[in-house]
């Protein structure tokens, strides 16, 4: 278990993070969002050590997290983070050797996790040659390659296709399956619906919500979305909270009940030929919380 | 930490550009050695004799015409070359334009004239006049013998160690600017202590400074060994002596080691040099690598350079400007040799001049060691702050 008791860092006059909490568990992917400058950066790497913060601590499986603590953690910062004079192989033999695993099975990991990112014809490839994607699949297999009980990871879909995305989220839930921890950050909030079990949102430094996902839909109701073809604005005119995106409408409910209802109305309409029930998205979560 | 060291040391050594160099480095010293082999084989012009004619009355007069030989002159009946002719006392020569021949020419005729004056003079009138003008002294206690030649290889090999060396103070921190802006601290500080990160740094720069200094002598060694073998060197050292204004009468390896005369003291003294030199560069590569942790941009990297250049010249400008026993032994130069980052070069040219106590030798190192833990006990936490900004 990872736990974080109220930390708290300054840079000078600004509240970089104001009394952060977060309880991470076994198998939690959690989610870290919130604007740039927001203190996810600060808080990913008061976790990792590489700074000091003022106040509270940072505990690990009931001990205080140090060095020692850390090395069970993979890390991946924001910025590109390579020696790209360095073929893929030996940037991530390099990295295997500082974690003291390289006689382990790391030629095994190795060809197994390029395999995974769809990078085999890379392994000996200079990192320069790479594509920016490619690059940022490298920086994620280096923090995955010591097989880490924890997982940080900064804005790790940044600069992925479609398909690459779909390839680390997959391996990320396979590593949350195994039992790790994995705290992520993302703009995309799409993927981050897809991927989270827990979300931390931060504003100016300061929590503004924290805790799992399912609970915090039931604080934001439940969505019903029809093709936006359909005759809607006579169904509509019933409703207040509705969105339009792209080629569907988005109807919000408080509860399921009034949204089940909604539905069955809905069914009735023979214009509606696409109609869904979900939860409202991460991303409408934080509009509305602004 | 071996990882980190052997990682450095790999990126250092072992990389297309730096083997290029060492191959450039193995052709220049290759064409040191070999220098009058290749001149004569491209027929170059300064590998021939000098022609030179002197006025027959004159030429009967010459008792060392072996020595002009071997300075580089060859005896011509052709008068469009250098000539010399001899009107009363005055010797009037034409034709020359370099100052190295007026010099080689002006000294043979000195040596021929004294000669002369020493045969055709009654030899007890010259015991006289010998004894008249010298007096033997023997300072037991601190008269060393001086050997200027020995003393002058001795000062240009350290010397030439001292720049080589210089390459290196800023090896160590241009891998930590390169690491910084390559945003690999915060990926090498998650699994490496700063601590550690640290000490493998200096540890890799003295292996580095080490690695260079045997390397060089290495090949130095091997080439050298290698004209020994073929000739003892004997066209280098004469064409050398033609060249150049030696004042030597050496005419092949073996009798420049016998000139030098090296003993095991001597060796001593260059080890004891080599150490002060080394722990200087140290001094300078801490100082150096702790105030890259605060670079940020490359830009910025040279500027912190540029200083620790210049007192490099400075340290080295004012040992040759001290460079007599006098200087040395008087309070500036006896000061300098137990001021940390000075004593590197001091200290070496001191023990080369005259007799310098063990104590005094041990109590610079131990002044040079305690300024080390110094730097280490108040600059290592701006170090660790300074790669702490970038994580």
């Amino acid at each position: 278990m990872l736990e974080i008791q109220n930390i708290s860092k300054n840079y000078g006059k600004k509240k970089a993070l104001q009394s952060c909490n977060l309880v991470a568990n076994k198998h939690d992917i959690i989610g870290i969002l919130g604007q740039n400058g927001c203190g996810k950066s600060t808080l990913f790497k008061s976790i990792m050590g590489l700074i000091e913060v003022d106040s509270g601590n940072i505990h690990y499986n009931y001990e205080l997290c140090d060095f020692n603590q850390r090395k069970k953690f993979g890390y991946m910062p924001e910025q590109r983070s390579l020696f790209l004079d360095l073929t893929l192989y030996e940037q991530l033999k390099f990295l295997a050797q500082l974690k003291g695993m390289i006689s382990n099975g790391f030629e095994n990991l190795v060809d197994m996790y390029i395999d995974r990112f769809d990078l085999k014809d890379k392994k000996h490839t200079i990192l320069n040659k790479l594509s920016k994607g490619q690059q940022q699949k490298v920086q994620l297999i280096a923090a995955l390659i010591h097989d880490p009980d924890v997982l940080v990871l900064d804005e790790p879909l940044n600069g992925l296709d479609f398909y690459s995305v779909q390839l680390v989220m997959n391996e990320l839930r396979i590593q949350a399956s195994k039992g790790k921890i994995i705290l992520i950050s993302s703009h995309q909030m799409d993927f981050m619906d897809e991927l989270c079990t827990h979300l931390l949102v931060l504003e100016n430094g300061q929590t503004i919500k924290n805790g799992k996902l399912v609970e915090l839909y039931q604080d934001y109701g439940v969505c019903v979305s029809v093709n936006a073809d359909s005759l809607w604005h006579n169904i509509s005119k019933q409703h207040k909270n509705i969105l339009e995106k792209g080629s569907m409408i988005e109807f919000h409910f408080t509860n399921l009940i009034d949204a089940k209802k909604a539905l069955g109305n809905f069914c009735k309409e023979p214009t509606i030929t696409t109609l869904k029930l979900h939860n409202v998205s991460i991303g409408d979560m934080l509009k509305e919380g602004e | 930490m071996k990882t980190l060291l052997q990682f450095s040391f790999k990126r250092r050594f072992l990389n297309k550009m730096t083997l290029f160099l060492q191959v450039i480095f193995i052709i220049v010293i290759s064409i040191m050695f070999y220098f009058d082999k290749i001149s004569e084989f491209l027929n170059l012009e300064f590998n021939n004799p000098i022609p030179i004619y002197i006025e027959p009355s004159l030429r009967k007069l010459l008792i060392n015409e072996e020595e002009w030989k071997n300075k580089g002159f060859e005896f011509t009946t052709n008068k469009d070359s250098i000539t010399i002719s001899q009107v009363k006392d005055v010797y009037t020569i034409t034709l020359v334009n370099d100052l190295v021949t007026q010099t080689k020419i002006y000294d043979l005729l000195l040596d021929n004239h004294q000669k002369r004056k020493e045969s055709s003079s009654n030899s007890s009138v010259y015991k006289w006049l010998e004894e008249y003008r010298t007096i033997d002294v023997d300072f037991l206690e601190y008269s060393q013998k001086e050997n200027q030649f020995k003393h002058q290889i001795i000062i240009l090999f350290l010397t030439s160690i001292y720049f080589m060396l210089l390459n290196f103070i800023a090896v160590n921190s241009n891998e930590i600017i390169m690491e910084k802006t390559s945003h690999m601290i915060p990926i090498i500080l998650t699994h490496v202590t700063i601590k550690t990160h640290f000490i493998s740094k200096l540890i890799i720069g003295f292996i580095s400074v080490l690695f260079q200094i045997i390397s060089s002598i290495g090949v130095l060694g091997l080439i050298g060994y290698s004209r020994y073998q073929l000739d003892r060197g004997e066209g280098l050292i004469r064409l050398m002596v033609k060249l150049l204004p030696f004042k030597i009468d050496s005419f092949n390896l073996d009798d420049v080691f016998k000139l030098l005369d090296l003993s095991i003291n001597d060796g001593y003294q260059i080890l004891i040099g080599l150490v002060f030199i080394l722990i200087g560069i140290f001094i300078i590569q801490i100082l150096i690598l702790i105030l890259s942790s605060k670079v940020k941009t490359m830009e910025e990297a040279a500027s912190i350079q540029g200083p620790f250049y210049l007192v490099l010249l400075i340290i080295y400008y004012l040992a040759l400007s001290l460079n007599t026993t006098q200087s040395l032994s008087g309070e500036l130069g006896s000061v300098l040799s137990y001021v940390p980052i000075f004593s590197m070069l001091i200290m070496p040219m001191r023990l080369l001049t005259q007799h310098v106590m063990p104590i005094e030798i041990m109590t610079s190192i131990l002044f040079s060691f305690a300024l080390i833990s110094l730097i280490f006990i108040l600059m290592y936490p701006l170090f660790r702050d300074g790669l702490r900004e970038e994580g």
